[in-house]
């Protein structure tokens, strides 16, 4: 997860939006509903809250697994919608989907957490 | 032996010098409602978690430009894009740490008394959705109840494997499997079966399988009230086990859960079997809320 502690502002840019709006669509991820968590309200939103995340078991070895995977299907459905051009050239993909991972693998990965990385690796429209 | 020692040390080793990705430590602390049918009743317990990682990657995505091949001044410098989910493929070396478990008041009220803590040292392959996750390595685990008066530790090998959109865009597969020597320090119930207090150390294979339905995804009208299914399988044995373990059944753990994650953070879990240092199988049905306290 992100290892800064400023706090990354949850607002609507690209990064923020893109982050909501594939966890929640129904299209895309569905994750929750806009009705139960809306825009506001989603940045400190868990992963643990998630549908995907499991509540039976804390074998870290499944989470870093599932953690994968799902990190693995959220970029591809952001690359549906933006191109996913790198922030820092020469930054590897699988560092960038190695970081998406920390967060979907752990209880206490936010939605913020999620906005960040994509917002420090991808360069966004609203950035040019 | 040494030979073991020797590549955990060059692992270690090479993890700490390469240019790697640091986790934040995670730390969670829920509240749980537990039942037992053999304990008292029901009783609140919680459930804690303190990991976090180190890792470093090489996949097989095109290099970045060289500094000779990058544009002149005042050119616009040539796009890099990130790499098609459908096509990257890369192997991850990383070390983690983590202990958890669940306590609650009255030891013997607990049906989850396993308090756990490992540092491990893995490869992780992560391929293009249709194979999955699979990651493999070494373990160092530390077992204890939640009084301390059982403790144990294992060094061993493993792997895992996970896939996610089986039969859902988000439905997962994830089978664990792994084999290590236990060393078990204090285990107050081996050391009844055996009738002595020096226990020597024996070969262990641990296996979970882990099953997520997402049911609001897939059965919208269900989502009103459910958000998810879940199985778990958790399965310990013991291979060339003493006859007097055998015979006090604890060559052999397992614990099968099935669990329904309703909206609102409430949910009802069912689970069967034992776990390493239970004496007695339970079978409890858990209602519960989950809260994060961070």
């Amino acid at each position: 997860m992100p290892n800064n502690d400023e706090v990354y502002e949850w607002r609507q840019n690209n990064a923020c939006v893109a982050t909501y709006n594939v966890l929640e669509g129904d299209n895309f991820l569905d994750q929750f509903e806009d009705i139960d968590i809306p825009f506001d309200s989603a940045p400190d939103v868990t992963m643990a809250k998630l549908r995907y995340f499991p509540k039976s078991t804390g074998n870290s070895n499944l989470l870093e697994v599932l953690g994968n995977q799902m990190a693995r299907k959220f970029l591809k459905h952001v690359s549906k919608t933006f191109t996913l051009q790198k922030q820092t050239p020469g930054k590897k993909t699988a560092d960038f989907v190695e970081e998406l991972s920390d967060v979907f693998s752990s209880k206490s990965g936010t939605l913020r957490d999620l906005a960040k990385i994509l917002d420090d690796n991808v360069k966004f429209p609203d950035e040019n | 032996m040494k030979n073991f020692t020797l590549v955990i040390g060059c692992t270690i080793a090479a993890v700490l010098s390469s240019p790697c990705l640091a986790q934040k430590p995670t730390q969670n602390i829920s509240p749980v409602l537990l039942d037992t049918k053999d304990g008292e009743g029901t009783t609140l317990g919680l459930q804690f978690e303190y990991s976090g990682n180190r890792k470093f990657t090489r996949s097989n995505e095109a290099p970045a430009p060289s500094n000779e091949s990058s544009s002149a001044p005042g050119e616009t410098p040539p796009v890099e894009v990130f790499e098609d989910m459908d096509t990257l493929r890369y192997f991850g070396l990383a070390m983690k740490y983590k202990i958890a478990g669940t306590v609650t008041a009255e030891e013997e009220n607990n049906p989850e008394n396993l308090i756990d803590a490992f540092i491990d040292l893995k490869y992780k392959f992560s391929n293009p959705d249709a194979l999955g996750t699979i990651a493999g390595g070494v373990v160092l685990k530390y077992e204890a109840d939640q009084s301390f008066e059982n403790q144990q530790w294992i060094y061993g090998l493993g792997v895992t494997y996970g896939k996610m959109g089986i039969l859902a865009e988000t439905d997962f597969f994830g089978i664990d499997a792994r084999r290590g020597q236990v060393d078990p320090s204090e285990d107050k119930a081996r050391q009844t079966a055996l009738g002595t207090t020096s226990l020597d150390a024996y070969y262990r294979n641990e296996l979970e399988i882990l099953y997520i339905y997402p049911i609001a995804e897939t059965i919208p009208f269900l989502g009103k009230m459910a958000n998810s299914f879940e199985f778990n399988y958790r399965y310990y044995e013991e291979t060339g086990a003493p006859a007097a373990v055998e015979d006090a059944r604890l060559d052999k753990f397992f614990l099968r859960t099935f669990r329904l994650n309703l909206e609102h953070d409430l949910f009802i879990a069912y689970s069967k079997g034992k776990l390493p240092f239970d004496v007695t199988e339970d079978e409890f049905f858990t209602l519960g809320f989950s809260y994060d306290l961070n």
